[in-house]
């Protein structure tokens, strides 16, 4: 309870410290940005403190953070100077309501979590041990950037900056890591929902002063109740899986035939794996599953087949999940910061609303072309004060680098936002012209330039897996499981694209709407296809260059591992076949494609309102357009997210679609259930009679459907609300299980750091669980992971395992030293993992090492070390 | 225009004097401690090139760090900042003498340069005294509107650590209760304070700030991380709220009558009848006193030195009685010094005599004799003091009184600052000390060299493995033996030339070992005396103590053959 207290009152603390440049920055938003302080501060507090101590001027200590957060506050003070402080407190006293409400919503949000998770505390499985990992070395490590806890000898090479924020608070109000990392799960389910919140009740708001005085209507109520539509779809919301995980275990459209057996036409149609299998009797309306975890699958929905019906693996998951689940994954950690950045993209949106200021710049890269060719420029021509005022450059750069430090995935999604908002701005003023598409491509190149200068530190030493882009041929999303995955969300977001058409129906263009679809849906088809085409000759291609000898039969020979690879990936290696197969394939399952083909040529048509309002006599009718089309373009961009995987996706280690429908997807729910909930919370407000009815019918109905997994998921999860063991402690299983490695993790906790030699073993496993736990650098942790992180790295990766296991098992004591000079290794680990794994041979360690900690059958040696002072 | 030297001038040249020479005489004498060798390994570590710097003290670890990187890494330059820090405090007192008076700064100043406990906390290295120093220096120099040598003050203060914050938590506690207590507005201090606040921005007080925490910090910025130290005693002193008591109350409380005795009879008795009379000054004083000491024995992480702010309110207090009693003898001050030199002997002769009747006992030889001796003594000197308010003046009595008692006091004051230093024949039954104190340790180092000289000709070259032994003024000692390597348990395999040992292990090796016992430190059980135990110590500083004794063991083959027949280490 005083941990979770202590992180309440940090937290509270941060976004107030943080509130003058929110309240700055988001001055034409009705909150002010204060719902986004929260994540501001964090954002502002982390990045500072991370930079600084990248380039060593500050330590990792707590001295130094307090350092950071007071400069936070002072640049908050700073940032208010011309207008006071003054102005902020008057503004607070009179609107108590609205910072009441969402310090309410944070609280509740948070303990809401806080309470589910001390009923699930464990951290266990999947990813968990490595983000604790992460979390242990950081706040290990004496200095940045911090040590890689799994590979001794180099730094963290991971998109790492939310574990920095965690560490940061755990080292802050001094509670273990274990229940830190609870908290943290807990936290940012709570920061998700005020941002969300935050978020809508913002546009809501703005829709409804709009639409008054557009309207005539009498003075709208602030939306503090609609604005809770925001967590919901976002957090609390759910695919249908949970739906339909109940109905299969009640055995609903199963039949039992003449030879016992049950059959279903429905669930073999449906084709979702486990529930494609008869259910456990006797039947029951709570999900089961026979030695397995049902919840698992909501997760997995979405399936790929190559054209031998080889399955590939496709990660599907929704913030619920990730948050039952628990895993502090980059993903997650990134959510409150991509709502900011939508924030952001939203407030840049109304300040180059009424005053255009695209035509007082003049674009950077013609500024920087004239600069390099010798013409009479002036630095006023490029109107740095106007690109500055109130942050606006260094804000949204802050927050987009921060992204792309938090979850890389993220970063060209929030800038193709950011971007497009731009773009939507120069369309509203000066119609369509080609120039849009290169200044959207400029403004563009700005950003990621200016994003990667802004987190430099963090790309020096990084290196990534992704590799490219692959076509799509055989592989694409099966209609029914897109509806299943996104139902509770398209739903909404359909009626509000249709709605807002037919409000708007007489000054729209449908026609460009189908064009742009088309363009879009086929043109990324035959893409697709003739990328695909291309690569599927690779082999051809590379066999005939193989006989050339030098370079020229080295680009052969890759030209023909890559093609084969590719082909083996398809199921074939006949182009022909291939591309006939994949093209019949998307024509007799056109459910995905034709979905999203419809919403773009909605959405686009839609998007022209904002031309057709612009110039209106009442300008509050041409403002309230503008927040509809900045909906439909969050929607666009969401749409975007799932229709390209459905042609290309990145390359990475597993060459499958796996990576990218998981971020892309995770990114649209955030995306369209904010629309959703914009489209509930307005078209509620607006839907008279019959239609009103039916559409709370409707959204009702998918949304009890959507709870559905919700609710079971966290009875399950909690075991049925069991009060009995409530903690934070994400290590108490491990007191209370295995007390003898707890024991010697607690005395290595405090031993002077050093390099560990422990058992390597596969990913996802009890392997690496010291340096887990204390955060010293292993020799070498989960090889799997490395690699990926590391995009390779197989030689050096392979030879440390080896050593590794050579270490425990030889007799020799001369080759064993070897490997310990060679790595520097301070602490050997033999607990029942190595001799379980090795059959460690302890001898040579009984003889020329000293045991340092000892307790049934775990045993730490320690290698001599030089003296404990540095002195001249 | 020549300044002519005035008396005052005098006394304050001499009263520095006093507190220099009572400092840093014998300072590297007794050895570090184990509390003061983590600190200074600290700087030392620093100075050999860490790049870590993990402490609740930075300033000390940078200055001394620096002081090492450049002279060497000696116990003396190891306690010279805190010794400088505590003769420092007689100049803030001359520098407050416009607020506290030119008398009894001075006489302050005085009794700070001679306390036992101020100048036992300056001769250590884990000291308070340069926080209080920086604090209270801060503090003068932002009331006489020195602002930018103030926000350099600050600036270092902050970077002292954690004693600064104690410091300010205590000052700021005693401020607000003061101020509730004696139902005072808070509006004109407030619109004081925030006068002084704006001049501190306006005349860049800020940024002298500013360049001292950028400057020291980072020693010049050749270690830039320092500077973002400068919250590490916040942190620290926070984090004490939060750890467990390690010691025993009695020690703390018994610490102010041992060695405090005139502060505490003058300052407080003084101070109860100012109180009285509605002196604010006194009052304020006092609930510093109390604050200081309640504050200093519920902090968890407390250790004895803190007992220095204590110390500090009861001086000032001390400091106003002795100049009362300066007063009230202005007038006829022959007499009064007369009667007191008077007092003195007989006192004296009383005392000494009480002395022997408690080491023999009252059935002890002689004993009538001494009794009258006791009684008499003290008799004819209230007669003395009755004749001399009756034949001069009944303050003249009083003031006679008071100078003999005050030149007894004095005199036992400097008798315990000198035992307080640790100079006394038994260092280690002085409380003024944050732990055990080390004993001989030149001894252990001049053994250690004798071996290595026969070894390989060299004082400082020969292996030495330290097995399972704990201890910080250990490292210490050992910092200029080149090959040192701590371990917990015998390096199987490997044979050093020479092993130093807890007493209930020895080298296992199958090599021959010749051992010699040495006492490493010592300490009373301070937290199990009984009274008869506490009363005995008080006077004759005798209690049984707690030794941790090390055994130095040279490898049979290394040793001079047949040099000593017994096979002990010289």
């Amino acid at each position: 309870m005083l941990a979770f207290i202590s992180w309440y009152l940090l937290i509270l603390l941060t976004g107030w410290a943080a509130f003058p440049i929110a309240f700055r920055f988001f001055k034409l938003l009705p909150d002010r940005g204060f719902a986004f302080s929260k994540v501001l501060g964090l954002l502002v507090w982390g990045y500072g403190f991370w930079m600084l101590a990248s380039l060593q001027l500050l330590q990792n200590s707590i001295s130094a953070m307090l350092v950071v957060f007071l400069l936070m506050l002072l640049a908050g003070v700073l940032v208010n100077r011309k207008e006071g402080l003054s102005d902020l407190w008057e503004w607070v006293k009179s609107n108590k309501r609205i910072l009441l409400a969402a310090e309410v919503v944070f609280l509740a949000a948070f303990g809401l979590w806080a309470f589910s998770r001390a009923l699930n505390p464990e951290i266990i499985g999947t990813e968990k041990p490595m983000e604790l990992a992460f979390i242990n070395a950081i706040l290990r490590s004496p200095t940045y950037p911090p040590a890689d806890p799994w590979l001794s000898g180099y730094s963290i090479s991971y998109y790492y900056f939310g574990y920095v924020m965690v560490a940061m608070l755990i080292k802050i109000s001094g509670v273990v890591s274990g229940v830190g990392f609870n908290l943290a799960v807990a936290l940012w389910f709570g920061l998700t929902a005020t941002a969300a919140y935050g978020l809508i009740f913002n546009l809501v708001t703005l829709w409804g002063r709009n639409r008054q005085v557009a309207d005539n209507e009498p003075e709208s109520k602030l939306p503090f109740f609609s604005a809770l539509l925001g967590p919901f779809f976002i957090l609390l919301v759910s695919n249908l899986q949970g739906f339909l995980e109940m109905l299969h275990s009640r055995g609903v459209f199963w039949k039992q035939a003449a030879d016992g057996t049950w059959q279903s036409k429905f669930w073999s149609w449906l084709n979702i794996l486990e529930v494609n299998e008869p259910p456990q009797l006797p039947f029951s309306w709570v999900p089961e599953r026979v030695n397995g975890t049902w919840w698992w699958r909501a997760s997995r929905v979405v399936q790929d087949y190559d054209l031998l019906n080889n399955r590939q693996e496709v990660i599907d998951e929704f913030p619920f999940f990730s948050y039952l689940l628990a895993d502090l994954h980059p993903h997650v950690l990134a959510m409150p910061f991509a709502i900011l950045a939508i924030a952001i993209a939203l407030v840049v949106w109304l300040q180059i609303q009424d005053g255009w200021e695209g035509s007082e710049k003049q674009p950077f890269f013609s500024w920087l072309k004239k600069w390099i060719s010798g013409e009479q420029v002036r630095l006023d021509d490029l109107r740095l004060d106007v690109r500055f005022k109130d942050g606006r450059l260094v804000i949204p750069v802050l927050v987009l680098g921060g992204l792309a430090f938090l979850n890389t995935w993220d970063l060209p999604i929030y800038i193709a936002l950011l971007c497009a908002v731009w773009a939507l701005a120069d369309y509203r003023h000066n119609g369509w012209h080609f120039g849009i598409i290169w200044n959207f491509i400029g403004l563009a190149v700005v950003y990621v330039i200016l994003a990667v200068l802004f987190y430099l530190p963090f790309y020096i030493g990084f290196s990534s897996q992704a590799g490219g882009i692959i076509p799509s041929l055989v592989f694409h999303t099966r209609g029914i499981h897109f509806w299943v995955m996104f139902s509770p969300l398209l739903v909404p977001v359909l009626f509000l694209v249709l709605w807002l058409f037919t409000r708007n129906q007489g000054k729209l263009n449908l026609a460009g709407g189908l064009k742009f679809a088309a363009i879009s849906v086929f043109g990324l088809w035959g893409i697709s296809f003739l990328m695909g085409w291309l690569v599927l000759q690779f082999p051809t291609i590379g066999s005939k260059l193989l006989s050339s000898g030098g370079a020229v039969s080295t680009i052969g020979l890759k030209l023909l591992d890559a093609g084969s690879h590719f082909a083996n990936l398809q199921g074939s290696p006949d182009s022909t076949t291939v591309l006939v197969v994949a093209f019949l394939r998307r024509l007799t399952s056109p459910g995905t494609w034709l979905t999203l083909f419809v919403l773009v040529m909605f959405t686009w048509a839609g998007l022209g309102v904002v031309r057709k309002a612009a110039g209106q006599e009442e300008p509050a009718a041409s403002r309230t357009a503008s927040i509809d089309a900045f909906v439909l373009l969050v929607v666009l961009v969401g749409i975007g997210l799932t229709l390209v995987p459905e042609f290309i996706y990145l390359r990475d280690q597993f060459g499958t679609r796996m990576n990218t429908i998981f971020k892309f997807y995770f990114q649209t729910w955030i995306l369209w259930g904010l629309a959703a909930a914009y489209g509930v919370a307005v078209m509620s407000r607006s839907l008279k009679r019959i239609a009103h009815s039916l559409f709370v019918v409707v959204i009702s109905a998918v949304c009890l459907m959507a709870l559905a997994y919700t609710i079971w998921g966290v009875w399950l999860k909690t075991d049925q609300f069991n009060f009995k063991a409530m903690t934070l402690d994400g290590n108490a299983h491990i007191q209370l299980y295995t007390p003898e490695d707890w024991d010697a993790m607690k005395w290595l906790q405090s031993a002077p750091p050093g390099t560990l030699a422990e058992a390597v073993g596969g990913s996802y496993s009890g392997y690496a669980r010291f340096s887990t736990q204390t955060g010293l650098p292993a020799v070498l942790g989960w090889p799997g992971h490395e690699s990926q992180w590391r995009g390779g790295w197989y030689e050096i990766l392979g030879a440390r395992e080896a050593d590794i296991e050579t270490l425990y098992k030889t007799s020799s004591w001369n080759e064993a030293e070897a490997i310990l000079e060679r790595y520097g290794i301070r602490y050997v680990v033999v607990s029942s993992y190595e001799f379980g794994k090795y059959r460690a041979k302890t001898e040579k360690f009984d003889n020329f090492l000293s045991v340092v900690f000892q307790n049934g059958s775990v045993t730490i040696y320690e290698v001599p070390q030089a003296p404990l002072t540095g002195l001249p | 225009m020549k300044h002519r030297l005035t008396l005052e001038s005098a006394l304050w040249i001499t009263v520095a004097a006093v507190a220099v020479l009572f400092r840093m005489i014998h300072l590297s004498q007794p050895g570090l401690n184990d509390s003061e060798a983590q600190v200074a390994l600290q700087a030392a570590s620093l100075a050999g090139g860490s790049t870590v710097l993990a402490a609740s003290h930075p300033l000390y670890v940078l200055l001394t760090g620096a002081m090492f990187a450049l002279l060497g890494p000696t116990t003396f330059l190891a306690r010279l900042l805190p010794a400088l820090a505590g003769a420092g405090i007689a100049g803030v007192l001359y520098l407050g003498r416009k607020y506290l008076g030119r008398q009894v700064s001075l006489l302050a100043a005085f009794l700070a340069a001679v306390d036992p406990g101020f100048v036992a906390a300056s001769r250590q290295a884990d000291s308070p005294m340069p926080g209080m120093l920086l604090l209270f220096l801060f503090l003068v120099l932002f009331l006489n509107r020195k602002h930018k040598l103030a926000g350099a003050v600050l600036g270092l203060g902050l970077l002292s650590g954690l004693h600064f914050w104690q410091g300010f938590v205590l000052l700021a506690v005693t401020t607000g209760l003061y101020m509730l207590i004696t139902g005072r507005n808070f509006e004109p201090w407030l619109a004081g304070a925030k006068k002084l606040a704006a001049e501190f921005f306006l005349q860049k007080g800020w940024i002298s700030f500013l360049a001292a925490i950028l400057l020291v910090g980072t020693l010049m910025f050749t270690f830039p991380g320092g500077a973002g130290e400068v919250l590490a005693g916040l942190t620290a002193y926070w984090q004490g709220w939060g750890a467990a008591f390690k010691d025993s109350i009695t020690q703390y409380v018994l610490l102010l009558p041992s060695y405090e005795l005139l502060l505490v009879a003058a300052g407080i008795g003084y101070g109860i009848h100012s109180i009285l009379r509605g002196n604010r000054r006194s009052q304020f004083l006092m609930l510093s006193f109390l604050l200081a000491l309640i504050l200093t024995l519920v902090y968890p992480a407390r250790n004895v030195l803190d007992m220095v702010w204590v110390v500090l309110p009861l001086l000032l207090l001390a400091s106003d009685a002795i100049y009362a009693l300066v007063r009230l003898s202005q007038d006829n001050w022959l007499p009064s010094a007369g009667l007191g030199l008077a007092v003195a002997i007989l006192v004296t002769f009383a005392l000494y005599s009480g002395l022997l009747i408690f080491t023999q006992g009252i059935g002890g030889q002689n004993m009538e004799i001494r009794i009258i001796s006791l009684v008499g003594a003290l008799v004819v000197a209230a007669i003395l003091i009755i004749l001399m308010a009756w034949a001069w003046s009944g303050p003249t009595g009083v003031a006679g009184l008071g100078m003999g008692l005050l030149a007894l006091g004095v005199c036992y004051t400097i008798g315990q600052s000198y035992r307080a230093a640790g100079l006394g024949a038994f260092p280690e039954q002085e409380l003024w000390r944050n732990s055990s104190r080390v004993v001989h340790p030149e001894l252990l180092v001049s053994t250690l060299e004798s071996i290595s000289a026969w070894n390989n000709g060299t004082t400082n070259d020969t292996p030495i493995a330290v097995i399972d032994v704990d201890s910080p003024s250990l490292h210490w000692e050992l910092r200029n033996f080149k090959r040192t390597d701590f371990y917990s348990a015998f390096p199987a395999g490997d044979n050093p030339e020479i092993v130093i040992t807890t007493i209930q292990s020895s080298p296992a090796s199958s090599f021959s070992y010749t051992g010699q016992d040495l006492e490493w430190n010592s300490d009373a059980e301070w937290g199990s005396l009984t009274s008869q135990e506490w009363l005995n110590w008080y006077l004759k500083r005798s209690l049984p103590v707690v030794s941790k004794t090390v055994i130095v063991w040279g490898r049979t083959d290394i040793m001079p053959v047949g040099q000593s027949g017994t096979g002990e280490l010289p």
